[in-house]
């Protein structure tokens, strides 16, 4: 009983960063049905900032507690952020009217340029760095089953950014001209909507919910390198599709149950058969509700 | 409006622009030589000349004898191979610098096989149907495996300086030899010291998936066998970073001593969070994860105690007492490969001299014969192109540092 409940721990976890990154492939996708197969990367790109940031600020008056995290967190997010704006800007904006497949191809090209930029950019390349600060194993016990901190924290920190990321796209103003815009461009461009404007929104949030993931992940796992997005993004791509890509509440959805779905189908069978769980699942999904378990069939996404 | 037809003239524009500027990137250090070749732009050849510090020119000019080497300079094992052509370059700059061999400069040529073994066979096809006279390769043995028969069927002679599974000497080619001892000597070392030093009753065997760390494993546990249990025989993913799902199964089967076969980055991050789930049983971790990085990743205080089978590397030689400070001068902390690719390409130079002659056939076959003395020791091939007497050690890490506790008889 007591591993069930360790094993239900370790994958809120997984799926908290599998969430965060899967919002950011439904919100692309729900706005100009892009898959945007560079995200894994900036969820990279926010791992290594983060890192750099903390190298940086912990030499400051902010150090490498909670404040420092905090700040070099939010640094990640926003340069990370940037960046994801950049890349839509340059690759994918040029392209728009094109037919999918080279929005798809070009993606992929990105991811590519991204991960070998950042191994042949010095201080960071192709070794694996390790994060200067670690979140500890410390904890409590609670009817026989280990409690960490930092299991807890990384959980209430992604509820909250999705949650902060739910309300603003649900409540604000910026949020509804963004649904306008995925529900039908030219109609919400007629009524005064800037919809470039509003497409790098989407690519902005999108890449600072990766980016708050990375920063977690170096800091929970304690290792980065230019590869860590790849299987990352793989992943979160399907829990996207799980969930109903497009959707965002699916998105979070998605990434929760993959975690369990790993996790548990890991201890049932064995380790080598985790990544077939997960795709496994997909497959499933696509043959029996191809628009996901939240998906609906008519437009109106995001 | 834009047509459809100038928008896919751009849009393959863009993608071709991209596939160059990842083509530069991927490659950066060995691309240069080629693209002298064809007339390459120029952007591609400038710069990057900076890790030879030879005298050499881009394109290939009579005088030099050019060697092949083909390493990991990109993907997951990107900075063992950049380790490794660090030395490589080293050794020939000292060779070159008192003279060469047969009077001509040594010089290095490099592909790269990303451990990946598609790319391993372009790269070894490339290598080969260059001017090289011999080749040193080998870091992932899944990779460099295929490549074998490219290499016999050129009749070029190859030193692997790092990888050692037991399948590269079995299929019996006369050009393959291998610095290291092989997988088998490996699994007999763990076993041994498993159930010898540690007196464990029950082992978990943890691998990759790779060949290498796939075959380590299954050797283990027929040494294993009759002698302790083995009760869980695991693979996780490499490029994963979550491991708790498997050891937290691992942990309810109550093991004594768990031995990771896989390579650092997971070795380090499945010690980290064992130690994080209560795992108390002894851990040891096989050569691909011999790396001080291991250490960092998997903490200080939990990697303390935690045993590496390894060959003996920069750690343990009573020649790199003098070649350690030599080469951090030059490019900074040796990795656990680094003396032995230094040996490899000494082994190279004096099998030309030795040959007296650049042909392919007979530098393979002055390889085979070589009897020299490395930092490594002293270094000559059996009949199968094994190292002869070759044999592992076991490390410790003692106070956060690699402490050598067990050094096999010669």
């Amino acid at each position: 009983m007591s591993q069930v409940l360790e094993q239900l721990l370790n994958a809120l976890v997984i799926g908290s960063f599998y969430a965060l990154v899967a919002l950011g492939y439904s919100m692309v996708y729900g706005i100009i049905r892009l898959i945007n197969f560079a995200h894994g990367d900036l969820y990279m790109l926010g791992a290594f900032f983060g890192y750099s940031a903390l190298l940086l600020l912990g030499k400051t008056f902010l150090g490498t507690g909670v404040t420092g995290i905090l700040a070099a967190m939010l640094t990640a997010m926003a340069l990370t952020g940037g960046l994801g704006v950049l890349v839509e800007r340059i690759a994918y904006r040029p392209l728009r009217g094109s037919p999918r497949i080279i929005l798809l191809i070009t993606a992929l090209g990105m991811s590519l340029f991204l991960e070998n930029a950042v191994m042949v950019f010095k201080p960071w390349g192709a070794s694996f760095r390790v994060y200067p600060v670690t979140l500890g194993r410390a904890g409590f016990d609670l009817f026989g089953v280990h409690i960490g901190y930092a299991h807890l924290a990384i959980f209430a920190m992604a509820l909250f950014l999705m949650a902060g990321l739910h309300l603003f796209v649900e409540k604000s103003v910026w949020g509804k001209a963004m649904r306008a815009v995925a529900f039908d461009r030219e109609a919400a461009q007629l009524m005064g909507i800037n919809a470039n404007r509003m497409i790098s929104m989407g690519f902005f949030l999108g890449s600072i919910m990766a980016a708050a993931a990375g920063v977690m992940a170096g800091l929970y796992y304690g290792q980065i390198n230019f590869l860590m997005g790849f299987l990352v993004g793989l992943k979160a791509f399907t829990a996207s599709v799980l969930g109903g890509i497009g959707n965002l509440p699916g998105a979070m959805l998605g990434g929760m149950l993959l975690g369990v779905l790993e996790v548990f189908g890991t201890s049932a069978v064995g380790g080598q058969w985790k990544d077939v769980f997960a795709f496994g699942a997909l497959i499933l999904i696509l043959v029996f509700k191809p628009t996901g378990l939240l998906g609906e069939r008519t437009a109106g996404r995001m | 409006m834009v047509t459809s037809r100038n928008l896919r003239r751009f849009a393959s524009l863009c993608l071709a622009l991209s596939l160059v500027v990842l083509a530069g990137c991927s490659s950066a250090p060995p691309a240069q030589q080629s693209s002298g070749q064809s007339g390459g732009t120029q952007s591609q050849s400038g710069g990057t000349q900076t890790q030879s510090g030879s005298s050499s020119a881009p394109a290939a000019s009579e005088g030099d004898i050019l060697i092949g080497a083909v390493l990991p300079i990109t993907g997951g094992s990107a900075k063992m191979g950049q380790d490794m052509q660090n030395s490589i370059q080293m050794a020939f700059d000292e060779i070159n610098a008192q003279g060469g061999v047969l009077g001509r400069k040594l010089k290095l040529e490099v592909q790269d096989d990303a451990c990946d073994p598609q790319s391993a066979v372009a790269a070894a096809n490339k290598i080969v149907s260059m001017n090289v006279v011999a080749v040193i390769s080998g870091y992932c043995s899944g990779a460099f495996l295929p490549t074998e028969p490219i290499y016999h069927n050129a009749g070029i002679g190859v030193v692997v300086p790092a990888a050692n599974a037991v399948s590269l000497t079995e299929q019996g080619y006369e050009e393959i030899n291998l610095i290291n001892a092989t997988n088998r000597d490996q699994a007999r070392t763990a076993a041994d010291y498993i159930v010898n030093q540690w007196n464990a009753q029950k082992v978990a065997l943890i691998h990759d998936n790779s060949a290498f760390a796939l075959e380590l494993a299954e050797l283990t546990r027929e040494f294993l066998q009759g002698r302790a249990e083995v009760v869980a025989f695991e693979a996780i993913t490499p490029g994963e970073k979550d491991f708790s799902a498997v050891l937290t199964s691992l942990k309810g089967k109550g093991p004594d001593a768990i031995y990771f076969t896989g390579y650092y980055a997971e070795g380090g991050l499945i010690i980290n969070q064992a130690r994080g789930l209560g795992i108390t049983a002894r851990i040891m971790v096989g050569d691909g994860a011999n790396d001080p990085t291991l250490v960092e990743i998997a903490g200080a205080e939990n990697a303390e105690g935690v045993a590496i089978t390894t060959s003996p590397g920069a750690f343990d030689f009573t020649g790199s007492n003098e070649w350690v400070p030599r080469y951090r001068e030059k490019y900074g902390e040796p990795g656990p490969y680094s003396v032995h690719a230094y040996d490899a390409a000494n082994v190279v130079a004096e099998a030309i001299k030795q040959a007296g002659t650049t042909d392919r056939a007979a530098v393979a076959k002055a390889i085979r014969g070589i009897n020299i003395e490395g930092i490594s020791g002293p270094i000559s091939f059996t009949e199968t192109g094994n190292r002869k007497d070759g044999y592992f050690i076991v490390l410790e890490v003692k106070d956060g540092e690699f402490t050598v506790v067990q050094r096999a008889p010669r």
